[in-house]
Formats: C-alpha cells, sequence, structure tokens
C-alpha cells in the first residue's frame, strides 16, 4: 500500500518552519545514528548534517514518491553509510565508528553505579554492532525507527520486504548471539 | 512482524530502541540557527544595481530649457566685456 503523503510536513523555505520537522523526527534520526555504531559527537554532527542537506534538497522532495521519515531516512541512511567507508580508508585512529568508548548516557542516574553499568552495556553493545556486516547493522538500526514500516525500511536498503526480515532475523540472532558469548558467528 | 525466534535480551533490546545516544537540549534550536544563517547567505542581495539609464523626453526637454537660460546671462556677459573693451 502506499503511504499517504504528510502534507503538513513538506519541507518549507522557511527556517523556523523547518524546524518542527527537525525536532519531530530528531530522536529518531539520533537513534538510527546510533544504532549505525556512530558515537555521541559523530552522530550530533552526522544528525545535522542530515538536517542541512534535507533543508538544501527541500525542493526535491516528492510527497507523491514516499513519506518524509521515508526522504529523512534515505538521507541518514547515505551519510551513514559514506562516513563508515569514508572512516574505513581514513588511518588508523581517526575512524569514526571505531571510538567505542563513548559515554553516552542514555539514563542519566545519579547512582555511579548505575552509570557505569549503563555505559559498561552501551559499550559492549557498540562493539557488538561495529562487529557486525554493515547491512545486517542497517537493517537492525532501520528496524527500530518508529517513522518507518518494515516496507519502507526494506526499501531503504533495496531489497524485498521477504529479504529485509530474513536479513534482520539473521541480524538479531548474531547479535543476541555476540551479546551472550561475545562471538561473531560470520557463517 | 514476529520476533519472538529471536528475541534479545531486554535490556539490549531496549537499548537498542533508545538508540544508544542522546539528542543533546537544544539540538533543534542549533539546526535552525545554521539554517538560518544558510537562508540569509543564499538570499539575493538588496542593494540594488548602479545603472545608468539614458534620460527620457522630458528631461532632454529640461536639460535644453537649462542651457537657454543659462547661456543668456553668460552671453550677455560675454557682450557687456565686449561693448566695453570696443568703447575707446
Amino acid at each position: 500500500m502506499k503511504p499517504s503523503p504528510e502534507s503538513d510536513d513538506l519541507p518549507t523555505d522557511d527556517p523556523i518552519v523547518f524546524g518542527r520537522i527537525v525536532i519531530r523526527y530528531e530522536r529518531s534520526i539520533f537513534g538510527f545514528l546510533g544504532r549505525m555504531g556512530f558515537v555521541q559527537a559523530d552522530t550530533e554532527e552526522l544528525a545535522q548534517e542530515v538536517f542541512l542537506r534535507a533543508w538544501r534538497h527541500r525542493h526535491q522532495f516528492d510527497p507523491d514518491r514516499g513519506r518524509l521519515s521515508t526522504w529523512l531516512f534515505t538521507i541518514a541512511k547515505n551519510l551513514a553509510v559514506n562516513e563508515i567507508d569514508r572512516s574505513r580508508r581514513a588511518p588508523a585512529g581517526s575512524a569514526a565508528g571505531v571510538d567505542i568508548v563513548d559515554l553516552a548516557d542514555p539514563a542519566p542516574a545519579n547512582d555511579p553505579a548505575v552509570r557505569f553499568e549503563a555505559n559498561r552495556q552501551i559499550t559492549q553493545l557498540r562493539t557488538a554492532l561495529l562487529a557486525m556486516s554493515l547491512n545486517d547493522r542497517t537493517a537492525i538500526a532501520l528496524f527500530y525507527v518508529h517513522d518507518l514500516s518494515n516496507e519502507e525500511a526494506a526499501e531503504l536498503v533495496n531489497c524485498s520486504i521477504g529479504s529485509f526480515r530474513t536479513r534482520l532475523s539473521r541480524a538479531r540472532q548474531r547479535l543476541a548471539l555476540v551479546m551472550q558469548q561475545g562471538v561473531i558467528d560470520e557463517s | 512482524m514476529n520476533l519472538s525466534d529471536e528475541q534479545l535480551p531486554p535490556l539490549t533490546d531496549d537499548l537498542l530502541k533508545d538508540g544508544l545516544v542522546r539528542v543533546p537540549p537544544g539540538f533543534a534550536e542549533s539546526v535552525v540557527l545554521a539554517l538560518s544563517r544558510e537562508a540569509i547567505s543564499a538570499a539575493p542581495s538588496e542593494v540594488r544595481p548602479l545603472t545608468i539609464e539614458p534620460p527620457s523626453r522630458w528631461q532632454w526637454l529640461g536639460i535644453a530649457l537649462g542651457t537657454a537660460l543659462g547661456l543668456g546671462p553668460l552671453l550677455s556677459f560675454v557682450f557687456g566685456i565686449w561693448i566695453s573693451a570696443t568703447a575707446y
């Protein structure tokens, strides 16, 4: 089924009005980039670039071809993949996705022990995500985006919904295995 | 979508839902500020370019009348000097 356009969210020439779009999608975009393995500082930079590019190319958005959320996540996915490719080619130590020692604090707690444990879990999960293939990581990152249906997520990774579900299932199994045993199963 | 066959640990699932990173306070404002700067720099300049247009018909008439009125006293002055110089 073709998704209905969100006429109230059409990109506008007014930066202030465009700010509403930023507020509406900032959490989803940050979440997606975080699941792609980016640390807090890189995520902030990339998320800003997502919205700047959306603004610069706002006249290219066609509501007849898809929803605004799909268009925004296409920009975000392309930027993330380009950044990961770029960091792989960069000299060791400067790769954006390799810096896993980032103490992002999604749930600020007063108890240092709780914060330490939360940061440890985040670091472990990010390490596990970075160890996965880019396709598997992208499938997991898109699956948790509330603004996207599975059909739209499949379209974003250029595969059928069936292939996307298979890829996602396999990626989650691997992630569960890594989180339990710290083992990467590349078979 | 049924994912019961590949359930992740609840904490892992929660962390993935949260996205592992936070939106910093004031992020949207900083984006809007950057967009505003870009919009201002991209806007066409309000200063009109200096162009020299040829005078209109009425302007030509004004110039001709002004010239005629100005020439009168000048010629009178020159004629007066000539009369004075040739009086003797």
